[in-house]
């Protein structure tokens, strides 16, 4: 119950401020569509550069939690997922804002939301600090692996080839050898002297992420779905209803867990796979897609059910349990926190009133969800456009912010143009992205590895010796089979 | 429109492996350069796999790229990229900003929808001002005035 001691905490005045304004922010990026959580969130990093640890994370938290959230307003009101967490709340959510019905749909899409997160939340609290204390077990060995087990899930889970997959890891594995050796201190593939600092993280995640895109939207047509009116419903009302389908609640909460849990999943399976579930189990099967609660019910729970235990490898290990996850992860790396158990005792405060604030974003998204869903209408008919000059904007500026160097902003668009073009043909950009972030913890503790089995039997005995070294060895593995297996299931089924 | 096939991608994969493999083993320190020598041959093995399944596969995929529409907006970020540092953030950006709202204007543009653009761009830069400048205090390089 350590985390109790720390709770007082997120109630400064600074932590409410910046939970409210994280949470409406959120809201409203989620809203908008094409402004994706992983976005968001990136987006938002060089702004936390400024603020402490705790602030910072506290922003990034919020920001991620509503935004998931959020996502499911255009999802009912515009057909029009805010966020790939929210592709399931689509298919009952528009039917039922077709219905007149709008107002409840996004009742139960805040409500289930929010039951889904709290549980997501008491997850990650229980669960963090025992998983810390056993990766205190790791050594060099294990923790290379652990960086390879993180790159290897999020490329078989985030893209469309497994080869590809792997071949974007690499990529970034290999562009964070740029600039200086950490143990020998010697000049990497510096073929201009804007390289010598290496790859900027921010830099990496803005461009990779915002660019792409900036590009998609302004390549494609210019959507203007239907807008329904908002019919009044008693909130109460909403709430008991809510309540009462607790079968749908248990599944997407459970199923959001568990997919939280798993490194690399992710919202949108998180929801479509409760989705699934809730409509395989329920006896008004023929409803589904016709604007049943149910749906929307556990597709929210569970892709709000997931943000917690996403946490919990990220927290403990360094693997991010889903793309916006290893984004965040981006954000602990610059506020000077690595993932391990020096979170739960050096960095225990800063921590604890992190995950805490979690707990807290969940009530405020609630309740600011369930009153600005209503502006957010306004949101999500800023045109394309504006939207597009904004972001732009908004990455240049935030890049050049964090270091004041203009080869950042220059790396941050080129990265971006490139991955648009590399995404056409099924290449993503997260696993380039923990290629980037896990590539120094990678290579560090490979070199500190084989400093020790030089005086043994060699790397390749080191590497492969220990039941630990082999079960993470073995995850790797199944990893990449299972990506193979899903690319061969895919081609099988078109 | 310009079009992609697939093979393009493959071939462009395998000669940046390639290139990179050239640059890893071909410099000094083999000791500085063991991590990213076994990243490039993983690269090597990666995209030869993918040639092979190119070919087993038939996957013949073929990607459209709306390269009119895009060019404005890739034409900005090259501008950006030589001027910005010179021409000062907030002029770029709000020629940037302008630009792209013109070009990607979808209805009929007059010399009114122009001024509303101008409007709608000073107010936006006028809050990035006060948000990097004045909150931040991010030092951006300006040009004269701004």
């Amino acid at each position: 119950m350590e985390f109790l001691n720390y709770f007082s905490n997120v109630f400064t005045f600074t932590n409410i401020l910046i939970l409210t304004l994280g949470t409406i922010g959120g809201l409203l990026m989620g809203a908008a569509p094409g402004l994706s959580p992983t976005m968001a969130v990136a987006l938002l990093i060089p702004f936390t550069f400024r603020m402490t640890a705790e602030q910072g994370l506290i922003m990034l938290g919020a920001v991620y939690t509503a935004t998931v959230a959020g996502g499911a307003i255009s999802a009912i009101l515009l057909k029009i997922p805010g966020a790939p967490a929210n592709i399931a709340t689509v298919i009952d959510g528009y039917p039922m804002a077709k219905k007149g019905r709008s107002t409840e749909a996004l009742h139960y899409c805040f409500i289930s939301s929010f039951i889904g997160g709290v549980i997501g939340i008491l997850v990650l609290i229980f669960f963090t600090p025992v998983l810390a204390d056993f990766a205190l077990k790791f050594g060099p060995s294990h923790m290379f692996w652990i960086a390879i087990l993180g790159v290897t899930v999020i490329a078989s889970l985030d893209s469309k080839s497994i080869i590809k997959g792997l071949f974007s890891g690499a990529i970034g594995l290999w562009l964070a050898t740029i600039g200086y050796d950490a143990i020998l201190g010697v000049e990497r593939f510096v073929f201009n002297p804007i390289f010598s600092g290496g790859i900027n993280i921010i830099a990496a995640l803005v461009g990779l992420f915002a660019i792409p895109q900036v590009l998609s939207m302004l390549e494609g047509k210019q959507s203007q779905a239907d807008q329904f009116q908002m019919e009044k419903k008693s909130l109460l009302e909403s709430f008991k209803y809510n309540i009462s389908r607790i079968k749908a609640l248990i599944v997407g909460s459970v199923t959001g867990t568990i997919i939280g849990l798993i490194p690399g999943a992710g919202g949108q399976i998180a929801g479509l796979v409760s989705y699934a579930q809730i409509k395989k189990t329920s006896t008004n099967k023929e409803n589904f897609g016709k604007g049943e609660p149910d749906g929307i019910i556990a597709a929210e729970s569970a892709n709000n059910a997931m943000v917690g235990p996403s946490l919990v490898p990220l927290l403990t290990l360094g693997i991010p349990g889903s793309p916006t996850a290893a984004v965040l992860l981006g954000g602990l790396l610059i506020h000077g926190l690595f993932p391990g158990s020096n979170l739960f005792t050096v960095y225990a405060e800063t921590t604890w009133t992190f995950i805490n604030s979690l707990l807290v974003a969940q009530f405020m998204m609630l309740i600011f969800g369930l009153y600005i869903s209503g502006l957010a209408k306004y949101v999500m008919k800023t045109p394309t456009h504006y939207m597009a000059a904004a972001i732009t904007i908004l990455a240049i500026f935030g890049t050049y912010s964090v270091q004041h160097n203009f080869a950042d902003v220059i790396v941050m668009l080129f990265l971006g143009t490139t991955m648009f073009f590399l995404s056409k043909f099924g290449f993503t950009a997260a696993p380039i992205v923990l290629g980037i972030i896990l590539g120094p913890i990678a290579e560090t503790n490979f070199n500190q590895a084989k400093i020790i089995a030089d005086t043994q039997n060699g790397i390749f005995d080191y590497l492969t010796s220990g039941p630990l070294n082999l079960t993470i060895i073995a995850l790797c593995l199944i990893s990449i089979l299972y990506g193979a297996y899903g690319d061969k299931a895919k081609k099988e089924k078109k | 429109m310009i079009e992609i096939k697939n093979l393009a991608i493959v071939i462009f994969v395998m000669i940046l492996s390639i290139l990179l493999a050239i640059a890893s083993f071909g410099a000094g320190s083999p000791q500085a350069y063991l991590f990213p020598r076994i990243i490039t041959s993983i690269m090597l093995l990666l995209s030869l796999l993918l040639l092979v399944f190119h070919f087993y596969e038939k996957n013949y995929q073929t990607e459209t790229i709306n390269i009119s529409k895009l060019s404005p907006i890739l034409i900005l970020i090259i501008f950006f990229i030589f001027t910005g540092e010179y021409l000062g953030f907030y002029f770029s950006t709000s020629i940037i900003f302008l630009t792209v709202c013109y070009f990607y204007f979808p209805q009929k543009k007059d010399i009114k929808k122009l001024l509303f653009f101008l409007l709608i761009g000073t107010c936006f830069m006028t809050t990035i001002y006060f948000l990097f400048s004045f909150l931040l205090k991010v030092q951006v390089p300006r040009f004269f005035l701004f």
